[in-house]
């Protein structure tokens, strides 16, 4: 009971709420690079609840080595791992993107608070 | 046999976009005409595809690994119109960019963009695998990025940036949890597999998969971003947003609505359903109030959005597909793609943000102010221009599967659309001049250009016979 | 008031979306492979009659003619079976590294930031940490099919080393136009693998080299291949970033 417990705990619910947290900071947060930083936390989110799809009870990594030479029902799933690698790729593009934005932001504004943008908007 | 393949509208554009950077340090000037060269390829690779293709779907494995493990494309000749409006329509935006546009931003970073935005698009619409849709989704999304910022609207983009980051990694949980519930990442088969999952599960799965599309597809609620960067877009950018990126992800959602949520669930489309019609009725009212030109298309973007995913749903709510009510939402997507694309390159070309600004300018720069008025005419449905018949085929077929909310909910939005278009076209040749500014010089291959979409609009409004059979299996006779 | 709000929203999402997503998923033990695409990724069967029927005939270092020879299972999954997701992934990071230029793009000459000197620890540990940095990233990306790693993870420590050299004396300057050339000609050269899969058996990035013994360096068709041109331009594109913020040209 307690291991089921802990399981969904840390498979689920943790994860989803590192992703929730980042959701969190995007509605709250009103400095540009906090929001930048809070995009990070939820990828970071998502990528852990996708590894953590991937568990197997008792698993090996997924490669075949000296020790492990031929196929075991026990391998890790390695798809999700493969997922990840495209998702943190993907999320660092992204970042690379908005924190130049962020600067240029800056450089055309002189502020980098949401609120004061807001203003000069109008 | 090789140029059969439909990986070639992805894989070429990539390769050329690919060179850009190699050619930018040894033959300057071919820079400007690889873009060019892709939109051109595509389309004369569509065109060749779709004269093959039949009404039924081929899937094309990549890699050669069976479809169920692999990745897959689809095509067929529904697919292949929609993608043949998407592509020439890039295309037109593409020429638009080359001739007078190259000197706003980075020449090498832009045709970069435009390339890789068009290589996107099309693998949005053609990609069975679930993930790999998210691959090429924020690839459209990186690439709109970069497009949003070419006229320097920053604020925009950041929003823009945000909302999509939200959409993407509601996405990717989507995605893992259904692979892990199903073990498949193919559309076909994971939709096979939802059945023996719970019902709360599919909902959620549902919500995130639509909320993570609507960002790109300009539907509720993740479109904020929409108005400031149509407002702050250039010419090029502005039709790649309003035709090539939310063609691509509303045929996106109608696909993993189709394939992965197809076999009867009922809640999932009717909640679709009412997300379309309040987004349509939200995206008129909106444009109703608007004063800003581009701002007006884009909120009247985002209600025709509503309008083609409320009639998909409608299509599938009851859990057989209803054919004429699907080809009739498929029929009005081409058309929209293709008349916004006119009306947002003819805003483009008369260099004037409001209503007041533009007064009279349609009897100072005749053909222009003609071609705008063919785009606008077949978006509210004037007979004699495609819109006609798309709406002509919608109504019908919502009256008869005895949607009447439905039915009086577009016709009062269509109303609303007849309203604002027409008194932007009042303006354009009956109003006064507020602006001393001289119009910019039209070059004549622009203008061909405009001519080139407003004589396919116009074919398709006398002739809508072709595209109709094509898309539906039916014909003239069976429409009306 | 708005934190509130946010607040509730947090707790309400939480509990909404893990009670409705823990019905349907497999966690923690109760997760098997059975069954799942995973499975046959690992048996090397995906292209058999019935995948998770099909005996595995993997064995290392011996059997040669298996599917996607790479013993790390998440490279031929990532190289192999799912290319095409990797070949989209190399093109975000390419536009990537295009946003940046395009947004720093000024008609004018830019100046470079200034950093703090760097301090004497930093300047002397860089000159002999340097060819080790590079080495070490250059063995993670060749030896991608074989221990985790590849082409990405690769190219980022290389990228690392450019960072370093940028920060440990202000005297260096990135070759823009060579790290440009080398992006796209490896970009370039990813995509035409592809192309002449699809010219000599029809499909595209089918893997059509020979396989080789699995676990020998030399193994896997196309994979190392393809992972060295994706380290090439990994390392390019996001030592291009760098000197993008630096502010070179």
């Amino acid at each position: 009971m307690g291991h089921e417990w802990l399981s969904l705990w840390s498979f689920l619910y943790g994860p989803l709420a590192i992703f929730l947290v980042g959701l969190y900071g995007l509605l709250t947060q009103k400095n540009l690079i906090k929001m930048a930083i809070s995009i990070n936390i939820m990828d970071y989110g998502v990528n852990l609840f996708i590894i953590s799809l991937g568990y197997v009870p008792s698993a090996e990594a997924p490669i075949y080595t000296e020790a492990v030479k031929t196929y075991l029902p026990v391998f890790a799933d390695p798809l999700p791992q493969a997922l990840v690698l495209t998702a943190i790729v993907i999320s660092v593009a992204v970042t690379a993107f908005i924190l130049a934005l962020t600067i240029k932001i800056h450089s055309q504004y002189g502020t980098t608070d949401l609120t004061k943008l807001g203003e000069m908007e109008l | 046999m090789i140029m059969q393949n439909p990986v070639l509208l992805i894989a070429v554009p990539l390769l050329l976009a690919f060179l850009i950077p190699v050619f930018s340090s040894f033959f300057k000037g071919a820079v400007r005409f690889i873009p060019v060269l892709a939109g051109g390829f595509n389309v004369i690779a569509t065109a060749l595809l779709i004269s093959r293709a039949s009404g039924s779907v081929t899937v094309t494995e990549i890699g050669g690994w069976a479809s169920a493990y692999g990745i897959s494309l689809l095509f067929s000749s529904q697919i292949g119109y929609v993608i043949l409006a998407v592509n020439l329509t890039a295309l037109l935006a593409i020429f638009y960019y080359t001739l007078n546009e190259r000197d706003l931003g980075s020449p090498l970073a832009y045709p970069i963009a435009f390339t890789l935005a068009l290589s996107g698009a099309n693998g949005m619409i053609m990609t069975g695998d679930l993930f790999n849709l998210f691959v090429f989704m924020e690839m459209t999304a990186i690439a709109g990025y970069i497009i949003a910022v070419h006229k320097k609207g920053y604020l925009g983009t950041f929003r823009f940036v945000v909302l999509s980051s939200v959409g993407s990694a509601l996405f990717l949980m989507a995605t893992a949890a259904l692979y892990n519930a199903t073990g498949f990442l193919n559309m076909t088969l994971a939709g096979k597999s939802l059945g023996a999952l719970a019902a709360p599960f599919i909902s959620i799965i549902s919500v995130l998969f639509i909320m993570a599309l609507s960002s790109e597809a300009e539907l509720l609620p993740l479109n904020g971003w929409v108005a400031p960067v149509y407002k702050e877009s250039s010419g090029a950018g502005s039709v790649f947003f309003a035709s090539v990126f939310s063609g691509a992800a509303l045929f996106a959602v109608i696909k993993v609505m189709l394939i992965v949520f197809g076999n009867n669930y009922a809640y999932v489309h009717q909640g679709l359903l009412v997300l379309g019609l309040v987004t349509l009725a939200a995206g008129e009212a909106a444009a109703f109030k608007q004063s800003n030109l581009k701002k007006m298309v884009a909120y009247s973007s985002i209600a025709q959005s509503g309008l083609i995913i409320a009639a998909v749903a409608a299509a599938m709510r009851s859990g057989v597909l209803h054919n004429g009510l699907f080809s009739a939402a498929l029929f009005q997507l081409i058309n929209n793609i293709l008349a916004k694309a006119l009306v947002l390159l003819g805003i483009a070309l008369l260099g004037l943000a409001t209503l007041k600004e533009i007064g009279g300018a349609g009897t100072r720069k005749k053909w222009l102010g003609v071609f705008i008025s063919a785009g606008v005419l077949s978006l509210i449905g004037m007979p004699g221009f495609a819109g006609f018949w798309s709406k002509l085929f919608l109504v019908r077929e919502l009256v008869g599967s005895g949607m009447f909310v439905f039915t009086l909910v577009f016709l009062l939005a269509a109303l609303f659309e007849a309203y604002y278009y027409l008194r932007f076209l009042q303006s354009l040749f009956l109003g006064k001049s507020t602006t001393a500014a001289s119009l910019p010089k039209t070059s004549w291959v622009t203008t061909i250009l405009l001519f080139v979409l407003a004589a396919l609009i116009i074919l398709i409004g006398f002739a809508p016979d072709v595209i109709i059979r094509a898309i539906s299996g039916l014909s003239l006779g069976g429409v009306l | 008031m708005k934190k509130v709000i946010a607040f509730l929203l947090f707790l309400g999402l939480l509990f909404f979306l893990g009670t409705g997503l823990e019905q349907g998923l497999k966690l923690g033990d109760r997760n098997t492979l059975a069954g799942k695409a995973g499975e046959a990724y690992l048996k090397r069967t995906v292209n058999s009659a019935d995948p998770s029927a099909s005996p595995s005939r993997v064995e290392y270092s011996s059997e040669t003619d298996i599917e996607e020879n790479a013993a790390n299972t998440v490279t031929s999954v990532v190289v192999g079976y799912r290319s095409f997701d990797t070949l989209g992934e190399v093109t975000v990071l390419f536009l990537a590294a295009t946003g940046v230029m395009a947004l720093f793009f000024t008609s004018g000459k830019r100046k470079r930031l200034a950093l703090a000197k760097p301090n004497f620890i930093l300047s002397v540990s860089s000159g002999f940490l340097l060819p080790l940095i590079i080495l070490f990233g250059a063995y993670v990306f060749t030896h991608g099919h074989l221990t985790p790693g590849g082409g990405f993870q690769g190219g980022t420590i290389i990228a690392a080393a450019v960072l370093l050299l940028y920060m440990a004396g202000n005297a260096y300057k990135a070759p823009s136009t060579g790290l440009k050339i080398l992006e796209g000609l490896s970009g370039a050269g990813y995509l035409l693998i592809g192309l002449a899969g699809l010219l000599l058996t029809g499909f595209f990035l089918q893997n059509f080299l020979p396989q080789g013994r699995m676990g020998a360096l030399f193994s896997a068709g196309i994979i190392p291949v393809v992972y060295l041109l994706i380290g090439l331009k990994v390392s390019a594109e996001l030592s291009g970033i760098v000197s993008d913020y630096m502010g070179e040209d």
